[in-house]
C-alpha cells in the first residue's frame, strides 16, 4: 500500500533533475570557471606560470607572450591569486562560465601579446 | 598477497586444484586503488581470496618533489577522487608543521566545516554504492538525490564541486560569506531529515538485512591484530578515531562522541556510516554557529622556501586514518614526501578475512561495505580449472547474481 502512494506521489511531482541545455544552472558567485587574462594590465613576469600546477601558462617573459591551454588548466585559480596577492596587478580572473567543450584542440588555446603603446 | 616461499606455492597449487579461481579486477576507475581479487571458489562458495593492488601506481610522491610547496596543494587533493579535500588539508597541515605556524581561528573552523561537509557527501555516496550493490536501485537515486544538496553546499563555500581547492599554506583560501549560512543550515535539517528515514531503511528493511546482516564478518581481535583503521574498525568495536585521539583543527573544541557498532558485518558497517552522517551534520551546525568574525586575513604569510627539517600530519579521512610525512630541505621543493592511505590497510588486510566462507553474490555487498568504490567493476574472467573452461562475465552479470539473491 505504501508503495502505491509513494508511486503516485511521485508520478505527480515535478522532476528533480534539470533540462540542461534548455534551462542553465544556477551557479554560485565564486565559481571557478574559465581563466580570463586581461592583456593590458599584464607585466609579463611570469609568475603564474611558475606557480601553474599543471604547466597549462607558459610566458615568454622576453617577447611578452601570454600563453594559455585549457586543456590542461586544473581550474585551481592558483595563477588568480598569485596575480592578485604577489604581483598585485590582477589581471587574471576566474570567470563564473563553465562550459568549455570545444571541437577543435586548438580552440582550447589562448595567445595573448603585449600590445603595442599607442601614439 | 601471496609469499614466494615453497610452501604458500605448493598451498596455492593445491587450491587451484581443488577450487574456480575468478579473478575480478583490477579495473576500477573511480577508485585510487585499482586491485584485483583473485577468487577461489568451491561451487558458489569462497574458500579464499587473493588481493593484488598497485595497478594506479601514478608516482604521486615523487611528482610532488619535483613541484613547489604552492604546487603541491592541487596535486595532493588528486591522490582520491571523493576524499579530495582530507588529502589537501592534510598536506597544508604537514607543510605548517614543518613551519611551525598556526593559522587563525576562522580559517580553523572553515577547515574543519568542509572537511565534515565532504565527510557528507563520502558517507551519502557509500549508502548508494550499498543499495546499488544490493541490487536497491531506487535506494540509491534516493541517496544520491540528497549527496546533490551536499554538493551544492560545497560549490558555494569553495567554488567547486569536487576538488575544493580550499587550503592554502597558512590558512584557506577563500572566506565564507555570512548570508549563505542559512541557507545552508536549511540544507543541513532537511538532510538530517532524510538521513532518518534512511536510518529507518537500512534497520529495518527485510531485503537489507537479508543481505547485510552476519554477512562479511570481521572479527574484532582480528582488526587489533590488523591494526585496520576507520569506520570498519569502528563497526567492529574498536574506538579509534585520530579525530578525538590526536584532536586537530576544531575537533577539540566541539561536542561530539566516536560512533561504535559491535555488529561486525556488513551491516554495522552501514550503520556506522549513517550515524556518523548525523555526527557530521550536528559539528557542520556547531562550526557555523560558532564561527568568528575575521580579525585580519584569512590566512597567514608563509615563506615559500623552507629550512631543513621533517614533520609528520594526521587526519581522519571518511575512511580512516591518512598520515602525510614531509622533509624538506631548504629549497621551496620537498625532499621526501610520504603518504600513507586508510583504504589500503582496510582493503589488503580486512578482505580474505571478510570474504572467506562467503557466497560469491555476496562478494559486491562485503567489497563495498569497505567503501572502496568498487562499483565500477569492469569485468571477469570465469574460468573452469577442471576443464579449462574460460568465460568472461562483466559487471551486469555480478549484479544480477546479487539481484537475485535479494528476491
Amino acid at each position: 500500500m505504501r508503495l502505491i502512494g509513494e508511486a503516485l506521489k511521485n508520478v505527480f511531482r515535478k522532476p528533480f533533475t534539470q533540462k540542461y541545455p534548455k534551462v542553465k544552472p544556477l551557479v554560485p558567485e565564486g565559481l571557478r570557471g574559465r581563466v580570463e587574462h586581461d592583456k593590458n594590465k599584464c607585466i609579463y613576469c611570469g609568475l603564474c606560470a611558475k606557480y601553474c600546477p599543471s604547466g597549462a601558462i607558459e610566458v615568454d617573459v622576453k617577447k611578452k607572450i601570454w600563453r594559455y591551454d585549457m586543456g590542461r588548466c586544473l581550474f585551481c585559480s592558483q595563477c588568480e591569486e598569485v596575480c592578485k596577492y604577489m604581483v598585485r596587478k590582477n589581471a587574471i580572473t576566474m570567470a563564473r562560465d563553465f562550459e568549455h567543450a570545444e571541437r577543435k584542440k586548438s580552440r582550447l588555446i589562448t595567445i595573448h601579446r603585449k600590445p603595442k603603446p599607442e601614439k | 598477497m601471496r609469499g614466494e616461499s615453497k610452501e604458500e606455492k605448493a598451498k596455492e597449487k593445491e587450491l587451484e586444484r581443488q577450487t574456480y579461481s575468478l579473478p575480478v579486477g583490477p579495473q576500477h576507475p573511480m577508485y585510487i586503488e585499482a586491485e584485483n581479487l583473485n577468487v577461489y571458489l568451491d561451487g558458489e562458495t569462497i574458500v579464499d581470496v587473493d588481493v593484488n593492488v598497485g595497478y594506479l601506481h601514478r608516482g604521486i610522491e615523487e611528482l610532488m618533489q619535483r613541484r613547489n610547496y604552492l604546487q603541491n596543494i592541487f596535486v595532493a587533493e588528486r591522490i582520491c577522487g571523493i576524499c579530495s579535500g582530507i588529502h589537501s588539508m592534510t598536506y597544508c597541515q604537514c607543510v605548517e608543521n614543518l613551519l611551525g605556524i598556526d593559522i587563525p581561528e576562522r580559517a580553523k573552523y572553515i577547515r574543519t566545516l568542509v572537511l565534515e561537509l565532504e565527510r557528507l557527501h563520502s558517507h551519502f555516496l557509500f549508502l548508494g554504492v550499498v543499495g546499488y550493490e544490493i541490487g536497491m536501485d531506487t535506494v540509491f537515486m534516493y541517496v544520491w538525490k540528497d549527496r546533490e544538496h551536499v554538493m551544492d553546499m560545497l560549490e558555494q563555500v569553495s567554488g567547486n564541486r569536487v576538488n575544493y581547492a580550499m587550503p592554502t599554506m597558512g590558512g584557506v583560501r577563500r572566506d565564507i560569506p555570512n548570508h549563505i549560512i542559512p541557507s545552508m543550515l536549511e540544507k543541513l535539517n532537511h538532510l538530517e531529515k532524510r538521513t532518518e528515514y534512511y536510518r529507518k531503511l537500512f534497520l529495518r528493511d527485510r531485503t537489507i538485512i537479508a543481505r547485510s546482516r552476519g554477512v562479511g564478518i570481521l572479527p574484532k581481535k582480528d582488526v587489533e591484530r590488523l591494526s585496520i583503521v576507520g569506520p570498519v574498525a569502528r563497526a567492529s568495536g574498536v574506538r579509534i578515531d585520530v579525530r578525538m585521539d590526536f584532536p586537530y583543527l576544531k575537533y577539540g573544541d566541539l561536542d561530539w562522541k566516536v560512533i561504535v557498532e559491535k555488529g561486525e558485518d556488513s551491516q554495522a558497517r552501514v550503520m556506522v556510516k549513517v550515524l556518523e552522517i548525523f555526527q557530521s551534520i550536528s559539528i557542520l551546525r556547531q562550526c557555523l554557529k560558532k564561527l568568528p568574525s575575521l580579525d585580519r586575513e584569512i590566512k597567514t604569510k608563509v615563506p615559500l622556501a623552507i629550512p631543513k627539517t621533517e614533520a609528520i600530519a594526521i587526519m581522519e579521512a571518511p575512511r580512516g586514518e591518512l598520515v602525510y610525512y614531509a622533509m624538506s630541505n631548504g629549497t621551496d621543493r620537498p625532499e621526501r614526501m610520504r603518504i600513507r592511505t586508510p583504504s589500503f590497510v582496510n582493503i589488503i588486510y580486512s578482505l580474505p578475512i571478510m570474504l572467506k566462507e562467503q557466497q560469491l553474490a555476496d562478494l559486491p555487498i562485503i567489497v563495498a561495505s569497505i567503501d572502496p568504490c568498487f562499483s565500477c567493476t569492469d569485468r571477469m574472467t570465469l574460468i573452469d580449472t577442471k576443464s579449462g573452461e574460460r568465460k568472461t562475465v562483466d559487471e551486469t552479470y555480478l549484479k544480477r547474481l546479487g539481484e537475485r539473491r535479494s528476491r
